[in-house]
């Protein structure tokens, strides 16, 4: 008995502090989004090479590669974030976190 | 039964955390490895527990992946926590002897029981360090009503490169063999991940197969080159005494492994866009003493007496298995199937009078067919198709007559389906699970398997254990 009111105030008190995380943690920068967001995979250098990355057969996109950048690279983002694309399954941000991140890129690794 | 005796205090505690954690969006988002990374569930898991690729990557790594890499060690500490509730119902009620075995604290019935909660645990789960990272789970279990130290499994890694190819190296230390396995097909996280607990279940099964879980505890290597090719070596033994004591923490040892058990893994991979197939080879050979045939000074048997020294039984387990999966946008599919044989020497049991060989086999078949559909507004919904067999010897010293779980022919052959129903919301961390085991053979026969009683409709067949099993799984 006494061991269950343990464990349950141990969910209590954990459940607390991932709300106190949570607000605590802000991504508000197109460079702090893709950080979180992309760079396990991608690289914080964008080229493709993040920890994440050997997981993937072909490998991540390298984002300063010049082919990347041609056509409707905007769209094509937006796509593949909200959609996948390949062994890469959706990722979860809200438009505006998609549009920072694309403003990050575009002045970042954009050849 | 547990909820019976709580006072409802303490379960409106719980139940009012699990609401905080689940009403606020942030908050809803993951455990503590989605948490570390800042990726959703189904970046590593297509309907947990079973991993992807990049799951596979991510514990190959040692959990150690992280978007902050960059500190010393992993703030905030990769904490979390999961909660089980369940219902079985069994096509029959079990008999008064099956119910105490499977619940010595005397709270189930013989049938239709709700085990609320069915396990509580928590988790230290991700980065500890640099290269350093784990998976520890501590786990109340609802059934037995004891607090015990469940799947552990700690490593350190490196990540150098190999012919220009990405290498990892990496010490693994566990407390049940194929713990630290990263394809679905191996016991520890084969499906099905969770069935009932008051229910029978056949009474053969290969010593690889679940019988060390935390009875021992292990160090070992692996290495993993190019996505391509895995190897492992590690060496178990008893969590009954000495430095591996720690590995079994709350568990009573009562599987004795004698001296140094060897396991070992290998699996080659290709992946090629979103399809991925994995065959492999794994093994181990096991010394385990038996329980003595104790009994006091009125004759009542001692249990839980073993001898730690001189002959022991011999097992050796030799597994081959196979994974192909398909990750599509909204279409998942996975097929996995493994074949274990066990060569048995029964030198000590067989010497104590307790089976009829000294020399027996036993085989071990699963093959499980899932698919699952996945949409951005409801969540992933699907379910598994499996089928089971094990047979082998015939021993009715090791398999004899008892009711519910004993065996009137002798032989261990059981055999049957698991249907699963998955539901996975789209907070992603919560499942239901509607499960249905059906039973065509059990312990060595269709009817009246286990020989207490042969007229019908008293007697006991294999469809009498049928069970249909509902389960919500709440992770935190």
């Amino acid at each position: 008995m006494k061991n269950f009111l343990r464990i349950g105030l141990l969910i209590i008190i954990g459940g607390a502090a991932m709300l106190t995380w949570a607000g605590l943690a802000g991504a508000d920068s197109g460079q702090d989004l893709f950080n979180d967001k992309c760079a396990l995979c991608h690289g914080n250098d964008g080229k493709g090479n993040g920890p994440g990355a050997a997981a993937f057969n072909p490998g991540p996109a390298d984002f300063t590669a010049p082919q990347f950048w041609q056509g409707d690279v905007k769209n094509k983002i937006i796509n593949t974030v909200k959609n996948g694309k390949g062994a890469m399954v959706p990722v979860e941000a809200s438009n505006s976190e998609i549009q920072a991140i694309i403003g990050y890129m575009e002045k970042t690794f954009k050849p | 039964m547990l909820r019976n005796k709580l006072p409802k205090g303490i379960l409106w505690l719980v139940l009012g955390g699990i609401s905080i954690i689940l009403l606020v969006p942030e908050a809803q988002a993951v455990p503590s490895f989605g948490r570390q990374t800042g990726m959703s569930c189904t970046v590593c898991h297509t309907v947990f527990p079973e991993l992807t690729p990049f799951g596979r990557n991510f514990k190959l790594t040692g959990y150690t992946m992280s978007k902050h890499s960059k500190k010393p060690y992993e703030w905030p500490p990769p904490v979390a926590g999961m909660f089980q509730a369940s219902f079985t119902h069994n096509n029959k009620s079990l008999p008064p002897n099956v119910i105490q075995g499977l619940d010595p604290q005397g709270s189930s019935k013989g049938n239709d029981n709700v085990n609320f909660p069915q396990a509580i645990s928590l988790f230290y789960g991700g980065r500890i360090v640099p290269h350093v990272g784990g998976f520890i789970q501590g786990t109340f279990d609802g059934v037995a009503e004891k607090f015990f130290l469940d799947n552990t499994d700690v490593r350190v890694t490196a990540t150098p490169e190999l012919f220009g190819k990405d290498l990892v190296l990496g010490i693994t230390a566990n407390n049940n063999p194929t713990v630290q396995d990263v394809l679905n097909t191996t016991p520890a996280f084969r499906f099905p991940a969770a069935s009932g607990v008051i229910a029978l279940t056949p009474a053969a099964g290969a010593v690889i197969d679940g019988a060390l879980g935390q009875q021992v505890g292990g160090f070992g290597g692996y290495f993993y080159w190019n996505n391509l090719i895995y190897g492992e070596a590690t060496f178990y033994r008893t969590a009954r005494s000495g430095f591996t004591q720690f590995l079994g923490a709350g568990t009573v040892t009562d599987t004795i492994v004698d001296g140094v058990a060897p396991y070992w893994r290998v699996f080659l991979q290709h992946q090629w866009g979103q399809h991925s197939l994995a065959v492999g080879h794994y093994g181990m050979v096991a010394r385990i003493f038996p329980e003595k045939n104790a009994v006091d000074a009125n004759g009542n048997p001692i249990p839980n007496l073993f001898n730690t020294r001189g002959v022991a039984d011999r097992f050796a387990d030799t597994g081959f298995d196979a994974q192909y999966q398909y990750l599509g946008r909204k279409h998942i599919f996975t097929a996995q199937t493994t074949y274990i044989h066990e060569d048995q020497r029964w030198d000590a049991t067989f010497a104590q009078g307790g089976s009829d060989n000294n020399h027996n086999w036993l085989d071990t078949y699963r093959i499980n067919l899932n698919y699952y559909y996945r949409t951005a507004k409801w969540g992933t919904l699907g379910g598994t198709v499996g089928y089971f067999s094990t047979w082998g010897s015939r021993d009715s010293g090791l398999y004899a007559p008892d009711p519910g779980d004993g065996s009137r022919t002798g032989k261990p052959n059981s055999d049957g389906f698991i249907l699963e129903f998955d539901y996975v919301p789209w907070w992603q961390n919560t499942k239901v699970t509607i499960q249905y085991t059906l039973y065509n053979r059990f312990n060595g026969a269709r009817r009246s398997y286990d020989g207490d009683v042969t007229d019908f409709p008293n007697r006991r067949d294999a469809s009498n254990n049928n069970t249909l099993y509902i389960l919500v799984w709440q992770m935190l």
